[in-house]
């Protein structure tokens, strides 16, 4: 199996709200009602992603970037069949999310951590809430234990596993969150703009358990952010626009199309941005600059 | 209008076993007519900070004066503080809940009991300052993009003609485009309307770029408060205090260390680049 996730030919639209058939015609009259209202005809539906293909390999840390409303989040929803395509295919490890009897294993594969921290923790100490998951899993209570402990102990939060939750920072409730999913044994976390709500403390400690987890857990992370600086981390960015993946390739490669990327909406990193007005400037530089340690690294090197 | 506190403190759920000290003590002067930002990490006392400055919250002991006048002396006055200082909370959007987007705006004047033509010269002044061209006005709010969508909710807040605008996270969630032109336009509006905002983010770029003084907030109390160059400078002060200088400070410092000779505070793209220009030659 090439791929652990794969999309071919995905569109997804958002279905406008029904309306009784007499009443679709542009500029007919309602005739039922008493009041005479003009009833417009309901917009076309637009696709919020329009013939999406992709793959991503095992163990692979792939950003999506795209402005609000490209599709990121849509797309990320089809990963664990929150939402199911109008047409084409999304596989995760070989299954077709659209096959009904796999969804649970699809879903026990696949884990989202969303933006509000607030909204993802349900029980009143840390570690029922991690235990969550593999309680309704019909886990063996001292597998669950198990598990628990090694969650909390993966993202640094073991020392808490007592407390109520929302005495806890947003980056702490968000590892607490990312606890949860791992205690499910997943092969691929989603984080969908995971760190928006957070403080840079808290962004740091998210990007730092989700790269460690993709490095020594092996396990596949997605994640869709509107940080320039933190899709640097990233093996590999994804970019989406108006429901197309418009982008693909090294963060080194992606960040040097500057205008291409602010013509959509986004933006590069501050270390990019600097390494292009140098150049610009005349400063011989090489290419594929994204981190600061690797500007400074550049810099050094040209001296 | 010029903000005074004086030795402010609030206790959450006081006297009880679940009492949380949230402000202590704080002291601090705003000028009439300039740019704060306000930082903190999570659960540092921004948010009750500034939920004080419109009697959203009552201080448990202190003083709050805006303009001389102490904003929780007087109940009959809460209408008239509350209007003069107006509050944008986070995801403001989320408050949003007209049939169109010029009803929207509309509500807070209405409810004020302005005249019908006072409403209108506002509520189409507001929009436009938001950059919310006139054919969306009669559009349902929750049509519009994201970042439109705030800007409605800022605009119903700048229809009350605030003297203090507080912003809380104005940009949290917009695309890197949703977020310039958000704070472009507070910018802007700081400069053409002269009002006094406060900008509480936690995007160390966007407040680099954006204010004139930096009020740093931890464990309910004012740390550190100065112009950006003076606070992101001190790296290390802002990382025990759970927060961080901007991208550009941090390859500022690692260049520093490696020893090209750079100045000490530099923390925007423009300046870096202008400086290692400089150090190159």
């Amino acid at each position: 199996m090439e791929y652990i996730v794969k999309a071919e030919g995905l569109v997804f639209e958002y279905q406008a709200p029904p309306v009784a058939e007499d009443l679709k015609k542009p500029g007919k009259k309602a005739e039922k009602i008493e009041i005479e209202v003009e009833i417009e005809a309901p917009p076309a539906a637009t696709p919020a992603l329009d013939g999406v293909d992709m793959g991503i390999k095992q163990g692979e840390f792939v950003a999506v970037l795209g402005h609000n409303g490209s599709g990121k989040s849509t797309l990320a929803k089809h990963i664990n069949c929150l939402l199911m395509p109008t047409s084409g295919t999304v596989w995760v490890k070989g299954i077709a999310t659209s096959d009904e009897e796999k969804i649970w294993d699809i879903r026990q594969s696949v884990g989202m951590v969303f933006q509000n921290p607030d909204n993802q923790i349900i029980a009143t100490i840390v570690e029922e809430d991690v235990a969550f998951g593999p309680e309704n899993l019909g886990i063996e209570p001292a597998e669950i234990r198990r598990r628990v402990d090694e969650s909390l102990a993966t993202v640094g939060m073991s020392e808490f596993a007592g407390h109520p939750p929302h005495h806890l920072s947003g980056g702490q409730k968000q590892r607490v969150a990312i606890a949860g999913i791992l205690a499910m044994r997943p092969d691929i976390i989603v984080l969908d703009e995971a760190t928006a709500m957070l403080d840079p403390i808290g962004r740091r400690e998210v990007m730092k358990v989700a790269k460690q987890l993709n490095e020594q857990e092996n396990i596949t992370i997605i994640l869709i952010t509107h940080y320039m600086d933190e899709a640097a981390l990233a093996d590999r960015i994804v970019v989406m626009s108006e429901g197309k993946v418009v982008m693909s390739g090294a963060p080194g490669e992606v960040f040097t199309h500057i205008d291409t990327l602010q013509g959509i909406g986004l933006d590069v990193p501050q270390a990019a941005e600097i390494a292009h007005k140098l150049r610009l400037a005349g400063v011989a530089l090489p290419d594929g600059i994204v981190t600061g340690a690797q500007l400074v690294e550049a810099l050094w090197q040209s001296k | 209008m010029a903000i005074e506190i004086k030795d402010l403190c609030h206790t959450y759920s006081r006297g009880s076993a679940f009492a949380k000290k949230a402000l202590n003590q704080v002291n601090l002067t705003i000028d009439s007519g300039s740019f704060v930002g306000l930082i903190g990490h999570t659960g540092s006392g921004k948010s009750t900070l500034v939920q004080h400055l419109n009697v959203l919250l009552r201080p448990e002991s202190g003083q709050i004066l805006i303009d001389g006048e102490d904003i929780n002396a007087d109940k009959a006055r809460l209408k008239a503080i509350r209007t003069k200082v107006g509050l944008v909370f986070q995801y403001p959007e989320h408050q949003l809940f007209d049939m169109t987007v010029y009803k929207d705006v509309s509500f807070g004047p209405k409810n004020a009991g302005l005249e019908e033509d006072e409403i209108k010269e506002r509520v189409e002044a507001a929009l436009t300052l938001v950059g919310i061209a006139p054919e969306l006005w009669e559009k349902s709010p929750f049509e519009l993009s994201g970042g439109q969508k705030r800007r409605v909710a800022i605009a119903g807040v700048l229809a009350m003609r605030p003297e203090i605008l507080v912003l809380d996270e104005p940009a949290a969630g917009l695309d890197p485009r949703g977020r310039n032109e958000i704070l472009d336009q507070i910018k802007q509006m700081h400069e053409t309307l002269k009002i006094t905002v406060i900008l509480v983010s936690h995007s160390m770029e966007d407040i680099a770029r954006l204010v004139e003084r930096i009020l740093v907030i931890s464990h309910g109390e004012i740390v550190l408060s100065g112009a950006p160059a003076e606070i992101f400078a001190q790296i290390e002060a802002l990382e025990a205090l759970g927060l961080s200088s901007t991208q550009t400070a941090y390859i500022m410092r690692d260049l520093q260390a490696k020893g090209m000779s750079l100045p000490d505070n530099i923390f925007t793209v423009e300046d870096a680049v202008a400086a290692i220009l400089r150090a190159l030659k």
